[in-house]
C-alpha cells in the first residue's frame, strides 16, 4: 500500500507525545490538586508544552490519517510528507530546549507581547528559540497544505470543484460528487493555509519585538491572528482525523460512503464558519467591534454541526443493517463520534456571550477542548492506528485492548468532567495553585488521568506490535528469497 | 530587449531621476526598487542562457539567491543605508537588476508547489510590513517622514489584498496551469 | 551527473552568498534599522560632547564644561512636537524621578536640548518645563541658539532631524548618557523606561 512506512512514523510520533503529554497533564492536575508540590514557573513550563505537544502531535497524526486516504484519490508528494516530518522534529526540538533550558512558558498561544515581556521570567532565547521552533512547524505544514490544495486542483480542477460546488449548483450529478476523502482535504487545505498564513505574520511579529522591543505592534490586531491562527488549526484536526470513520464504515460494511447534496453543503458551510468563528475567543474584548462579536456568537453554534450532524446520520444509517462486525477500530470511530457531540455542547454553551463573560476564564473551557479532542478527535486516530494494524497488519486484538477500550472512555470522560465541574465551581484556568475548594475535582482528574495513560498506553503498544510484526514480516520474506 | 533594458538602466542611473526617486519613500521603494528588477527581467529577455542550464538547472540556486536578495531590500535598514553609503547604494544598482535576471530564469524551472509557497509566503511577509509601517509609532527609517512610512504601509497593504483577490481567483474559478502561480 | 554536481555547488554558493549579504548588512545581524546602526556606533566611538554654547530657560549660557565632574542624561527635542517628544519627555520624567534623591544634581544632572532655536527661546522652555515638573537646575532645559553649532552637535551624536511639511520636524529619539569627562557613553532606548534607570543608576553606583 501508499507509503505506510511514513505513515506508521507519523502514527508513532504523534500518539508517542500525546502519551507523555498526558504525563504533563497529571502533574499539572495533581499541582493543583495540593498532594504535589510544583512551583508555578514549572507549573507554566508544562502547561506551555503539554499545549504545544498536543495540538502540534494531535495535527501531525491527523494529518498522515488524511494522507493515507487522500493518497488512494489524488498524487500527493512523498517528499513533501517526509519533509513535514523532519521539519515538525526539528521545530519540536527548539520549541523543547525553549521550554526547557530556557525557561520559556507563556502557553501555547503565544499572545502578544507575553513572549517579550515576561517580567523576567525568561529571556530572549527562550522566546526565540520558542517562536522560531513554531515557525519551522509551521512551514512544514504549510507545505504538505499547499500540496494538498494543488494535488486536489490538479484532479478536480479547482478547490470550488474539489468541494463539488458544481455538484450543488446542479451542474453535474449527485454520483459523480467528490469522495469524502477529497471533500475533507480540500476543507482542511482552505481553512489551513489561510491560518498559516495569519500564524505566519504573527509570529514573525513576535520574533521583531523580541529582537527590537521599541517596535511594537496593535494588541487587538495580535490576538485577532493569533486565534485566526491557532483556533481553526486546532480545529482542523478533527477534520482531518473524521476521514476515517467515512472510509473505515463504507470498507467495513461493504457500502461506499456516497457523498450527496446535503453532505456537499454540510462540509462547505463548515469550511466558512470554521475560518469566521474564531471571535469567539475574544468576547471578552470589549474594544472588538461588536458585529464581529456576534458573529462568533452565532456561528460558533453553527460552526462544527453541519459537518457533524451529516457525519454522524451518515454514520448510522451505513450501518444501519449491514451486519457489521463490530471491532476496536469500528468501535473507536463510533465512540469518536459521540465524543464529538458531547465535545461541542459545552462549547456552545461558553460561546454565548453572556455565559462567557464569567465562563471564559474558567476551568469551563479546558473542559470543552479535552472532551472534544479526548473523545473525538484523538480517538479518531486510535481508530485509524487500530484499522490500519488490521487492515494491513491483520493484528489481532486481545482483550486487553478492549479492557484498554473501555477505561479510555471512562476514564477521558472522567478528567473532561472533573474539568467542567471546576469550572462550574468557577475555578480559575491557568492558575498554578489553587485554594482548598478548588482541589477536589483536580484531585480527582490526576488520578483518572494516570488511569487513561494506562489505558492509551495499551493502544500504543498495539500499534508498537503491529510494527514490530511488520519488520519481523519483512525479513521472513528475506529469508525466503534467499533460500 | 536587451537594448531597452539598458536604456532603462541609464535612465535611472540619471542624477535627475535617481535623486528624484530617492527623495520620497513610497517612490523609491516602490517604483525605483522595482524599475531596476525589471532591468533584470529585460535584460534576461526570452534567450537561453545556456550556462545557466548547467549552474541553474532546477532554479533553486537562482531563486534563493534571488529571494535572499529581495528580503535584504525589505529590511528597513538597507534602504536608509543606500541613500548615505555609496557601497550599498551600488550594490543597489548591481543586487536588483540580478535579482530580476535570475528570477526570470528560475521561475519557469522551479517545481509548482514551491511557487505557490513563494506566493503565500510573500502574503505574510508583505501583510507584516504592512503592519509594521502603518502601525509602529516609531521611525523607522531615520532618512524618511514617519507619515512616508504610513504610505509604504498602505501600498503594501494593497499588494496584500490584490494577492489576496487573485489568488482566490485562481484556486476557486481558474485552477492552476503549470505556469499560474 | 556533471550538471547535478554543478547545480549542487550553485546551490550552496547561492546560501552563502545570501547569509553573507545579510550578515554585512546587518552589522552580523545586530542592527536590522539605521537607528540600531547609529546606536552601535555611537556606542562604539563615544564621541565628544562638542564646544557648543547652551542658553536655558533662566537665559543662563555656558557650555558643557560647567557639568564637569557630573554626568549628563540628555534629550533632544523641540516644543511645537505633539507626536514623540512629549513622550519621548514623559519617560524622561519618570527616569528622572526613579533616580534616588541623592544622585540627583550631584552625580547627574538632566538636559533637555532644543534643536528648534527659533520658536524655543527661554520664555517657550520654561513654560514647557511645567508640563514634566522640570525644575530648571537638576533638569534643565536649553536651545542652542547658533545654528552652525547646533549642526556640529547633531552630526556628532546622530541626531537626523528633518523639516516636515507641517514645519515641524521628524526626528529619532533615545536617552544619551554623558560621563563625567564629557563623553557619550551609551545610548538608551526610550521606550524602556525600566532599563534606562537601571542602566542610570547602576552606572552611578558603580562610580562612587
Amino acid at each position: 500500500m501508499v507509503h505506510n512506512r511514513l505513515i506508521r512514523n507519523y502514527l508513532i510520533i504523534g500518539g508517542t507525545v500525546i502519551l507523555l503529554m498526558m504525563g504533563f497533564g497529571i502533574l499539572m492536575l495533581l499541582a493543583q490538586g495540593g498532594v504535589l508540590s510544583l512551583s508555578p514557573p514549572s507549573f507554566y513550563q508544562y502547561m506551555t508544552i503539554h499545549g504545544t505537544g498536543m495540538i502540534g502531535a494531535a495535527a501531525l497524526a491527523a494529518s498522515a490519517v488524511m494522507w493515507y486516504f487522500l493518497s488512494q484519490h489524488v498524487t500527493l508528494s512523498k517528499n513533501i510528507f517526509k519533509a513535514n516530518l523532519v521539519l515538525f522534529l526539528t521545530g519540536l526540538v527548539l520549541v523543547i530546549i525553549g521550554v526547557f533550558s530556557f525557561d520559556y512558558a507563556s502557553a501555547w498561544t503565544f499572545l502578544y507581547p507575553l513572549p517579550t515581556l515576561s517580567a523576567k521570567a525568561w529571556g530572549t532565547v527562550g522566546a526565540l528559540l520558542y517562536l522560531f521552533g513554531m515557525l519551522i512547524i509551521g512551514i512544514g505544514f504549510l507545505l504538505l497544505f499547499i500540496d494538498t490544495g494543488r494535488a486536489i486542483i490538479k484532479k478536480k480542477g479547482s478547490l470550488a470543484k474539489g468541494l463539488g460546488w458544481d455538484v450543488i449548483a446542479g451542474k453535474k450529478a449527485e454520483k459523480d460528487a467528490p469522495e469524502p476523502a477529497i471533500i475533507a482535504g480540500t476543507m482542511v487545505a482552505i481553512v489551513n493555509v489561510t491560518a498559516l498564513i495569519a500564524g505566519a505574520t504573527v509570529i514573525m511579529m513576535n520574533i521583531i519585538h523580541t529582537v527590537n522591543p521599541s517596535f511594537t505592534f496593535d494588541p487587538l490586531l495580535a490576538k485577532n491572528l493569533t486565534f485566526a491562527f491557532g483556533h481553526v488549526f486546532a480545529n482542523s484536526i478533527i477534520y482531518m482525523s473524521v476521514i476515517v470513520v467515512y472510509e473505515l464504515l463504507a470498507k467495513y460494511t461493504n457500502r461506499p460512503w456516497k457523498a450527496n447534496k446535503v453532505f456537499l453543503i454540510a462540509w462547505s458551510m463548515s469550511t466558512i464558519f470554521t475560518l469566521m468563528i474564531y471571535t469567539h475567543h475574544m468576547l471578552m474584548d470589549s474594544v472588538m467591534p461588536k458585529w464581529m462579536l456576534i458573529i462568533g456568537q452565532v456561528f460558533s453554534y453553527a460552526n462544527g454541526l453541519p459537518v457533524l450532524i451529516v457525519t454522524a446520520y451518515g454514520a448510522l444509517m451505513i450501518v444501519y443493517k449491514s451486519g457489521i462486525k463490530w471491532d476496536m477500530a469500528s468501535g473507536l470511530a463510533f465512540l469518536s463520534m459521540f465524543g464529538w457531540t458531547v465535545g461541542v455542547v459545552p462549547a456552545i454553551i461558553d460561546a454565548t456571550i453572556v455565559v462567557n463573560h464569567v465562563m471564559h476564564n474558567t476551568k469551563w473551557v479546558p473542559g470543552h477542548f479535552h472532551m472534544y479532542m479526548g473523545l473525538g478527535a484523538v480517538v479518531m486516530i486510535f481508530a485509524f492506528m487500530y484499522y490500519l494494524a488490521k487492515v494491513d497488519g491483520g493484528l489481532k486484538v486481545t482483550k486487553l485492548d478492549w479492557i484498554a477500550f473501555f477505561s479510555y472512555i471512562v476514564t477521558m470522560a472522567a478528567v473532561s468532567i472533573q474539568f467542567l465541574v471546576s469550572g462550574a465551581l468557577s475555578t480559575p484556568r491557568r492558575w498554578a495553585t489553587h485554594i482548598p475548594e478548588w482541589m477536589g475535582p483536580a484531585l480527582f482528574g490526576g488520578i483518572a488521568g494516570v488511569f487513561l495513560v494506562i489505558a492509551t498506553t495499551l493502544f500504543i503498544v498495539h500499534f508498537v506490535r503491529y510494527i514490530l510484526q511488520r519488520n519481523v514480516k519483512r525479513n521472513d520474506l528475506y529469508d525466503e528469497k534467499l533460500v | 530587449m536587451m537594448k531597452l533594458a539598458i536604456l532603462f538602466y541609464i535612465l535611472l542611473l540619471a542624477p535627475g531621476t535617481r535623486e528624484g526617486l530617492e527623495s520620497v519613500m513610497v517612490l523609491h521603494m516602490f517604483l525605483q526598487l522595482p524599475l531596476l528588477i525589471l532591468v533584470g527581467i529585460l535584460l534576461h529577455g526570452n534567450r537561453d542562457w545556456r550556462f545557466l542550464e548547467k549552474w541553474n538547472e532546477n532554479g533553486v540556486a537562482g531563486m534563493l539567491l534571488a529571494v535572499g536578495v529581495l528580503i535584504f531590500w525589505m529590511l528597513p535598514r538597507s534602504l536608509d543605508d543606500a541613500l548615505t553609503e555609496i557601497g550599498i547604494e551600488v550594490w543597489k544598482f548591481v543586487s536588483l537588476p540580478l535579482l530580476g535576471f535570475l528570477w526570470r530564469n528560475s521561475w519557469r524551472k522551479i517545481v509548482g508547489i514551491f511557487k505557490s509557497f513563494l506566493y503565500i509566503n510573500f502574503l505574510s511577509m508583505f501583510g507584516l510590513l504592512a503592519w509594521l509601517y502603518l502601525g509602529t509609532p516609531v521611525q523607522i527609517c531615520n532618512n524618511y517622514l514617519i507619515n512616508e512610512q504610513q504610505i509604504v504601509g498602505a501600498v503594501y497593504l494593497s499588494i496584500v489584498l490584490v494577492s489576496i483577490l487573485y489568488l482566490l481567483y485562481l484556486v476557486f474559478v481558474r485552477g492552476l496551469e503549470e505556469e499560474a502561480i | 551527473m556533471m550538471k547535478n554536481w554543478c547545480n549542487r555547488i550553485a546551490i550552496t554558493v547561492s546560501i552563502i552568498l545570501v547569509v553573507w549579504m545579510w550578515f554585512i548588512g546587518t552589522d552580523g545581524f545586530t542592527a536590522f534599522t539605521a537607528e540600531t546602526a547609529r546606536k552601535n556606533n555611537l556606542i562604539e566611538a563615544k564621541p565628544k560632547f562638542p564646544e557648543v554654547i547652551l542658553e536655558d530657560s533662566k537665559e543662563r549660557t555656558y557650555t558643557m564644561e560647567s557639568f564637569r565632574g557630573k554626568n549628563v542624561l540628555i534629550t533632544f527635542v523641540y516644543t511645537a512636537c505633539t507626536t514623540v517628544c512629549p513622550e519621548l519627555e514623559r519617560n524622561f520624567a519618570e527616569v528622572y524621578q526613579s533616580i534616588p534623591a541623592s544622585y540627583i544634581g550631584e552625580e547627574i544632572v538632566f538636559l533637555t536640548i532644543s534643536f528648534d532655536p527659533e520658536r524655543d527661546d527661554p520664555k517657550t522652555l520654561e513654560n514647557y518645563q511645567q508640563y514634566f515638573q522640570s525644575d530648571g537646575e537638576t533638569w534643565r532645559m536649553a536651545r542652542i541658539p547658533d545654528q552652525l553649532q547646533l549642526k556640529s552637535l547633531l552630526d556628532a551624536f546622530g541626531v537626523i532631524v528633518i523639516p516636515d511639511e507641517y514645519d515641524g520636524f521628524s526626528h529619532n529619539s533615545a536617552f544619551y548618557f554623558v560621563n563625567k569627562l564629557g563623553y557619550l557613553e551609551n545610548v538608551l532606548d526610550y521606550t524602556d523606561i525600566k532599563a534606562a534607570s537601571e542602566y542610570v543608576v547602576g552606572r552611578l553606583e558603580r562610580e562612587i
